[in-house]
């Protein structure tokens, strides 16, 4: 009977064994090989996904780099061009948002004083609101009066009146004669081809430089998110003095 | 353990990749990351240097960074001379690059990106860790 092996079948049973502990050894090591390929896989798809993540997460420490054409004649400026701080504003007069921050604008002029160069970049969104290009060109005959920032308060404070109009015209006229402007001159400017020109010119400068939302601020070069109230508008200017 | 060295360089490695790709990512973005620290991210980021032609650096790094991680993941697995040759190469290649980078931005842009100082750093780690690596081996 089997009741104990050979020496020949021991050696029989002893070399299968072995054998299949190979076998095993050699699977475990190529699983172990995979799963390290594929974890690695694993983990550098899920960092690739938790940067992406990351950068897309709105933060309010981050800045979009734009690059912008530099402060030129053809600016409409307000205060001292030497001034620590440069805010440059691309807006649209029939913009809501625009005008929501025109009042902290104001506001910022008046707390930095010379220590604030502001410029103001015609941006109308026209394909939004129809009458921006008019409106900007309103403002342009303003300024050459000597009164654009005065006409920009107006036509801020009153953009409900006049963004649904069919026809500014007596609007605006009325607004100039509130800001005791010549009236027909401002009538004629506000036609006439050179301010088409211009605001023409400010809403295709603006589109290639990449700016696409009224307002867009840029301090000092970076394009800003906008700032929630005058208070963290003005955290911002002042970590922009610290520098 | 034999390989210790390897390991480390293979966690940098990781590490690295996280950065480069992080950088990566903000550059196809256009975004400026959050610079608290050495404050002078978007000049360096925006910079002529922040790309070799259409190819953003940072992107180079996470290609470099995916080599280090596939040589020290080879060598622990399958080990082969050639290997260790190979990456103790884009050891020196990655340091060479770091010492490059950093004095352009010392010298050149005067401004310093905090997540490039990071990855600059990773690359001298890296290299150390090949250095001490190459020594162990000579003994062995």
């Amino acid at each position: 009977m089997v009741e104990g092996l050979t020496k020949d079948e021991k050696k029989a049973v002893r070399k299968l064994e072995w054998e299949e502990k190979e076998k095993k050894d050699r699977h475990n090591a190529t699983v172990k090989k995979y799963s390290i390929w594929l974890g690695t896989a694993v983990v550098l798809i899920l960092a690739i996904i938790g940067m992406y993540w990351l950068v897309t997460s709105p933060s309010p420490s981050q800045q979009i780099a734009i690059k912008v054409a530099p402060v030129s004649k053809r600016d409409i400026t307000n205060g001292n061009a030497s001034a620590k701080i440069t805010l440059i504003e691309y807006s649209d007069f029939q913009c809501p948002a625009c005008a929501a921050y025109h009042p902290i604008v104001n506001q910022l002029l008046k707390t930095y004083g010379k220590n604030l160069y502001f410029i103001y970049r015609m941006f109308p969104l026209t394909n939004v609101h129809p009458n921006s290009h008019i409106a900007a060109q309103a403002a342009y005959a303003a300024l050459k009066q000597g009164k654009f920032f005065d006409m920009a308060d107006v036509l801020f404070n009153k953009q409900q009146e006049w963004a649904d109009l069919q026809d500014t015209t007596t609007a605006f006229a009325d607004y100039a004669t509130m800001l005791k402007l010549d009236v027909s001159k401002f009538k004629t400017d506000t036609n006439s081809n050179e301010a088409k020109k211009y605001v023409n010119d400010s809403e295709n400068q603006a589109q290639s430089e990449g700016i696409n939302a009224t307002p867009t601020f840029i301090l000092n070069g970076n394009k800003i998110n906008n700032p929630q109230s005058l208070d963290e508008f003005k955290k911002l200017i002042d970590t922009e003095i610290g520098k | 353990m034999k390989n210790k060295n390897i390991i480390y360089s293979l966690i940098l490695g990781f590490l690295g990749f996280f950065v480069a790709t992080y950088l990566t990512i903000l550059h196809y973005k256009n975004i400026i990351p959050p610079c608290g620290v050495t404050g002078g991210c978007e000049k360096v980021l925006t910079s002529q240097f922040s790309t070799i032609g259409p190819i953003p650096l940072a992107l180079l790094g996470s290609l470099f960074y995916l080599a280090v991680i596939i040589l020290c993941i080879l060598i622990l697995t399958n080990y082969k001379k050639i290997l260790v040759d190979l990456f103790y190469g884009m050891a020196a290649i990655g340091f060479l690059v770091s010492i490059v980078l950093i004095l352009i931005q010392a010298y050149i842009l005067h401004a310093f990106c905090q997540y490039c100082l990071t990855s600059e750093a990773i690359s001298t780690g890296i290299i150390i860790l090949a250095y001490l690596d190459f020594r162990e081996r000579k003994v062995l």
